[in-house]
């Protein structure tokens, strides 16, 4: 069981590294195809389906979409494992926040907090992250 | 110029979220996590997500009928533990225009200190463990400070902050007649520097010859407004036994007293019924009585008493403001079927059968009832006119009580001190008097104990306000916001 757990996390990394390395080499001019890697980067990330994000697009609703697949509940019981923490902040936002500076990261780019916070949905952060990259 | 009226004030508040951003990454009794999480990066990130979720809840979750939201800022610190003069500054353009500095955040608890320090501004604070910390440590230095759970407690008691912000703004408008007491009122609040001192509400007075005055320089246009809104009364009433003619006496009456209240700048009033009265003037020359100008002042959310009455007027004030209805106000005794002799049949409102042998049976009567008594931004009620007197002058609005038996109610009246008030529920249970001629008309009501409600009287007075619902909570807590203790019968 413990081996199985550690294969998907291992496979998961693997291929958020090669979505990682497509997007790098995406030419920002095909927006059907970043949007499809974005996706496939949140899907990865947050351990949804392609399905999941679909349906929704808006990234602190995925994670919190996220924070109840893990536990294996509903939706409706998001409010038993989306508290707030000591610092006010909920389980959800955090993923968002981790999620934004993880792309920093990766993707080599720089979101200000402000933006960051403007972005609700992925076609936000697709939008962002292009006028970022276009500006380079 | 119109009337600057006190109810439509809206609280301004001016909200801040306060962020926490530690310097270093670090784990410790306030903080956990791990990796990304700990950096200042994320302190900084996370600060702006959560301060774009407290703009979000200041828009959804605030009731902007009674309250102004002013820019909202982000105060950020750091675990150096000092509130920069750079963060302060963001507030400083606020101060004198905010009622209320609102704080929600990480540990806000001290940054709220430092503000409330610096700038002696009243603030609020929202949620855990801060709002307590906070507020106590704020209250035992004397500074003016409120803690809320959530922000939904906070919008709840928004609407108490804006009842006593609706009090400072207001200013009411007494005639005067020999004697700042009038005859009929001896309880009333005399010491009134004191209440402006202590709730805001300001008075201006004038003689009772400035309003002869003002009646006998009555202008053209003002004639067409009496007359205009004489003939919109008569047409929409169910029944009247006036004359059109002596209908616009009382319209002329209540058209001179809004120029006065223009005039003067005043939102509220009340003139000694008795003493005018007694000058002769009121029935020789203008033949009509204050009753109806009480009744439409009340219903545009104008407060308006009977007979010079401060404790009544400021108990309506408050209530009107609370609740946004147009009270009823009057004399108000406890009919006491239990300890009745066969003389002890009650003074004023007409004996019924519905009140016999029923216990705890209270009765409120006075010619002052609105049209608004469900609310002042809703429709008006059926109503049918009456004189006040047997010569056919003297308008009054009279409704017909029939209707709202079983109703809750909720009736209030000022202490003589201007510092307590008394609030008591009761639930109707007949309405007596409408076709009748004078001040007798009114209600019938059950309330808890009558004796006990007659005991507490006996330190208050005679005169209670009174409005559909039970408010007899909200008034608790509205008591703490104003310094006023509600006593409960």
């Amino acid at each position: 069981m413990e081996n199985k757990i550690l294969q998907t996390i291992l496979k998961r990394k693997t291929e958020q590294k090669q979505i990682i390395a497509d997007i790098n080499i995406c030419d920002l001019s095909n927006e059907d195809k970043l949007s499809a890697l974005f996706d496939s980067y949140i899907c990865n990330r947050f351990y949804l389906s392609q399905e999941d994000v679909k349906n929704q697009r808006n990234i602190i609703s995925l994670a919190k979409l996220s924070l109840v697949k893990a536990k294996s509940l509903n939706i409706g019981d998001i409010k038993f494992v989306d508290g707030k923490d000591c610092s006010g902040a909920t389980s959800s936002m955090t993923k968002k926040v981790l999620l934004l500076m993880d792309i920093e990261k990766n993707l080599n780019v720089v979101f200000s907090p402000e933006d960051s916070a403007e972005i609700d949905t992925i076609d936000d952060l697709l939008k962002l992250y292009n006028n970022v990259k276009g500006k380079e | 110029m119109a009337i600057k009226k006190a109810i439509d004030y809206k609280l301004k508040v001016k909200p801040a979220y306060m962020q926490l951003i530690h310097t270093s990454a670090y784990e410790g009794p306030c903080r956990l996590g791990k990796g990304e999480q700990l950096t200042t990066e994320f302190d900084t990130k996370i600060g702006y997500q959560k301060f774009k979720t407290f703009k979000e809840t200041l828009d959804k979750t605030y009731d902007k009928s009674y309250v102004e939201f002013m820019d909202p800022e982000l105060i950020t610190w750091t675990d150096e533990f000092i509130l920069r003069e750079a963060q302060m500054e963001k507030l400083t353009s606020a101060v004198g225009k905010a009622d209320l500095f609102l704080f929600d955040g990480v540990f806000h608890q001290f940054p709220a200190m430092e503000i409330s320090e610096n700038f002696k501004v009243p603030v609020g604070v929202i949620g855990c463990c801060a709002s307590t910390d906070g507020v106590a440590g704020l209250r035992n230095m004397d500074l003016e400070a409120y803690g809320y759970i959530d922000p939904t407690d906070a919008n709840r008691q928004f609407k108490f902050m804006q009842v006593k912000q609706a009090m400072r703004n207001t200013r009411v408008l007494v005639i005067l007649k020999n004697d700042i007491v009038s005859k009929g009122v001896l309880s009333t609040v005399t010491n009134l520097q004191k209440v402006t001192r202590d709730l805001g509400v300001k008075f201006t007075f004038i003689n009772a010859e400035d309003l002869f005055q003002a009646m006998d320089a009555y202008t053209p246009e003002q004639a067409k407004e009496a007359e205009d809104l004489a003939k919109d009364l008569n047409d929409n009433a169910t029944d009247t036994n006036m004359s059109v003619e002596n209908l616009t006496k009382s319209t002329k009456f209540y058209v001179v007293i809004k120029s006065l209240l223009e005039k003067y700048e005043c939102n509220a009033f009340t003139m000694p019924c008795f003493e005018v009265c007694a000058t002769r003037k009121f029935n020789d020359e203008y033949q009509c009585t204050p009753c109806l100008t009480h009744t439409l002042l009340k219903e545009q959310g104008i407060p308006s008493a009977c007979e010079s009455d401060i404790n009544a007027l400021l108990a309506m004030t408050v209530i009107m403001y609370l609740t946004r209805k147009a009270p009823h106000m009057g004399n108000t005794h406890p009919f006491a079927n239990e300890v009745k002799t066969d003389e002890s049949t009650p003074s004023g409102l007409e004996l019924i059968p519905e009140i016999e042998g029923k216990k705890n049976i209270v009765s409120t009567w006075h010619a002052v009832q609105t049209r608004k008594m469900n609310g002042i931004d809703g429709p008006y009620d059926k109503y049918s006119l009456k004189s006040f007197t047997l010569s056919g002058w003297g308008a009054t609005v009279r409704h017909d009580f029939s209707g709202d038996v079983g109703k809750e109610i909720t009736l209030v009246r000022f202490h003589p001190n201007g510092k307590k008030m008394l609030a008591a529920k009761g639930t109707i249970v007949a309405g007596a008097g409408e076709n009748t001629i004078g001040c007798s008309t009114g209600i019938y009501y059950t309330v808890k104990d009558s004796k006990d409600l007659f005991k507490k009287m006996l330190d208050f007075g005679h005169h209670y306000t009174w409005v559909y619902g039970d408010y007899i909570e909200d008034l608790k807590e509205l008591g703490d916001a104003l310094n006023l203790e509600i006593v409960t019968a």
